[in-house]
């Protein structure tokens, strides 16, 4: 069979059960529920209550993305583990979950590319299975960032929009040259690392992480972002991006059925969608009920629509992703 | 009949920060210098300075891989960078590389997978490579060439004291780079296996800051515990790495059609030199024709073999035939076969 494109052939997700509401957070810092929800449209995120790992929580949505692709982990022939929050320093998350899936000793690595890493360990699978590299492919977003925040006064800024989750997709070659994958674009601009970051554990500083990384007015040892200018470039870049992707394929946005933008802040997706013109109904949104799950957020939107009925044979669905590094990027899909 | 490659590398580069004294090395983790190097099959290594990531390493490599491979940065499509050893925790070192470049706003892709960094980096920027173009009519005109960096700052990360040494002694810095593309001319990359096998991730790895840990994923007594050095247990791994660096060889000394006899050249990268020489002896290439990087320069995970490679290429004539293989953390474990 001549491999044309690729498809989505199973989608899985799984969020911990602990629900953090805007009110729990507001016992812990200095904030409010109308603060949260003006700014970013967060009403309540999950976190872990007990140790649990990114690839834990990868486990789950592997298997219903198996379960629903109706292919087994022996027949996964290359892992690709999107990630900013791994469960060890290393080695690889992608390492971890081949193990806790029973795979067959295949190729596996994590991509971190933040918001965008989804999209990016899409575009890479994509590409190894048009190359003949990979048959049935599992890519998982999958992010435990409540162990990483600063969930004070301090660190409020950051500390309300993050939420754990993992979602996964399992792909495979289709010969309709129609259907599945029509394009990815990928994108950064590594001059505003900065803008939103993780400093530390830092290999250029030395020692790499210290005590003090850990505590102080501004600790390099938890994440930073300034606000307002990563929300002035997303959304520049999310209809850019999702634009290059319909031009790609001569296609324009009134051809699109359904845009899954990362979920960021629920404002920057409003503002994209009323720029491009895109009809709500047309746009997945659900921060309200996980926050920003970075690598997660497009699988579990994506299993969501699904779940939903509001994804259908020969839809063109356009996934985007715009955050830190920064880098953005979007796949266009005929499903 | 010659095969089809992959892709082609057309420009290689490397760099290795200023190398540390061994008598230094020796003092602060209280053994000898003859000893640091008997103990471990190491002869030297690299450390890079404060402030220097692995995206400052991999920028020093990349000007002369340009100029071979006659690309501009603005030629570029798209960047991969496999590391373990990030700049800083997120973003990722392609960012900031692709930013220390003055590369357009092309994708920047980082990887991890350990000491198979560089095989991983090759396999992904040969599939790009070799993608058609959305609307069909050929290759996709985007990835022509694309760059793949593979280096660690392990250095910063090492405990540098007795308690340390053998770690210390075996990891070190550097950075090697690949343009990879489509074309006529360059080194054929004709064949890239990897695997990885996640049963034996706790016998060589870095276990903080984790992620996975409830509440905080690194507090100050997990730093006073010394948790978030490297640790390995070689022995363990000892008898598992050869047969494994071998298996992978023989992928894809098939896939290219030689025979072990035919490789002018193995690089064979592994943190214990012994290992990668007895890995070398399975798989039958003669002692005079192996490199191991480790012995030159340290164990650099992702970064040995890029290295290895660039060194060896220079010397080497057209047709010459290199095997490449490397184990580490994971386990992961691969080769590639590739012909000046």
């Amino acid at each position: 069979m001549s491999v044309s494109r690729t498809r989505i052939l199973g989608v899985g997700r799984a969020v911990p059960e602990r629900v953090v509401a805007n009110d729990d957070l507001a016992q812990r810092m200095d904030t409010s529920d109308e603060w949260i929800q003006q700014r970013t449209g967060i009403r309540q995120r999950r976190h872990i209550s007990t140790s649990t790992g990114a690839t834990d929580l990868g486990k789950i949505a592997a298997e219903e993305a198996l379960r629903s692709a109706g292919v087994s982990a022996q027949d996964v022939d290359l892992v690709i583990f999107a990630t900013l929050s791994p469960d060890i320093d290393w080695p690889s998350c992608a390492c971890l979950l081949t193990q806790k899936l029973g795979t067959r000793n295949i190729p596996a690595f994590d991509v971190k590319n933040q918001c965008s890493g989804f999209i990016y360990g899409l575009a890479s699978a994509d590409a190894m299975i048009r190359a003949g590299r990979a048959r049935r492919a599992l890519v998982v977003g999958g992010e435990i960032h409540s162990t990483g925040l600063d969930l004070t006064t301090r660190g409020r800024e950051v500390g309300v929009i993050f939420g754990d989750g993992a979602g996964a997709v399992v792909l495979g070659p289709t010969d309709d040259p129609d259907r599945g994958i029509l394009s990815t674009h990928l994108h950064a601009d590594g001059n505003h690392a900065e803008k939103l970051w993780l400093e530390a554990a830092a290999s250029r500083n030395r020692p790499r992480i210290k005590p003090e990384d850990l505590d102080g007015d501004d600790p390099a040892g938890f994440p930073r972002m300034s606000g307002k200018f990563v929300f002035k470039h997303a959304v520049t870049r999310f209809p850019e991006v999702i634009k290059e992707s319909l031009d790609a394929n001569g296609l324009a946005i009134a051809d699109l059925d359904l845009l899954i933008p990362h979920q960021a802040n629920l404002r920057i997706n409003q503002f994209v969608a009323a720029g491009l013109e895109l009809d709500e109904s047309k746009v997945v949104n659900n921060i309200d009920r996980y926050g920003n799950t970075t690598a997660a957020s497009i699988p579990i939107a994506l299993h969501e629509a699904i779940a939903d009925g509001r994804v259908a044979a020969d839809m063109l669905v356009c996934l985007a992703a715009f955050g830190a590094g920064f880098t953005w990027a979007a796949a266009l899909m005929r499903w | 009949m010659p095969r089809e490659p992959l892709a082609r590398i057309l420009g290689l580069g490397r760099h290795l920060p200023p190398q540390v004294s061994n008598d230094q090395l020796a003092r602060e983790l209280g053994t000898t210098t003859d000893e640091l190097s008997s103990s471990t099959g190491v002869a030297r290594r690299h450390h890079a300075q404060a402030g220097q990531g692995p995206s400052d390493l991999a920028l020093l490599a990349v000007r002369g891989a340009l100029a071979e491979a006659r690309t501009e940065v603005g030629d570029l499509g798209l960047i991969v960078f496999a590391t373990a050893t990030p700049d800083v925790t997120f973003p990722g070192a392609a960012c900031f590389l692709q930013a220390k470049l003055g590369a357009p706003t092309i994708g920047a892709l980082d990887v991890r997978a350990q000491s198979a960094g560089f095989l991983c980096g090759l396999d992904i920027a040969a599939a790009f490579a070799s993608l058609p173009a959305p609307r069909g009519g050929g290759s996709d005109a985007r990835y022509a060439r694309v760059l793949v960096a593979a280096g660690e700052v392990l250095s910063s990360g090492l405990d540098l004291t007795p308690g340390g040494r053998d770690m210390s002694a075996r990891l070190a810095d550097g950075a090697g780079v690949a343009v990879v593309g489509r074309g006529d001319h360059g080194a054929r990359l004709l064949s890239v296996c990897w695997y990885t096998d996640g049963a034996l991730a706790d016998r060589f790895w870095c276990e903080y800051p984790a992620s996975c840990q409830y509440p905080l994923r690194v507090r100050a007594e997990d730093l006073a515990a010394g948790r978030h050095f490297p640790k390995a247990d070689l022995a363990a791994l000892a008898p598992v790495v050869p047969p494994r660096i071998a298996a992978a060889a023989g992928d894809v000394l098939s896939a290219a059609g030689w025979r072990a006899g035919d490789v002018d050249l193995a690089i064979l990268d592994y943190v214990d030199p012994a290992i990668a020489r007895a890995a070398g002896e399975s798989i039958g290439v003669a002692r005079d024709r192996v490199v191991v990087p480790t012995e030159q320069f340290g164990h650099v995970m992702a970064g040995g073999l890029a290295i290895a490679l660039a060194d060896a290429a220079a010397k080497l004539t057209s047709g010459s035939r290199v095997l490449l293989a490397a184990a580490g953390p994971g386990l992961a474990w691969g080769a590639a076969a590739i012909e000046i």
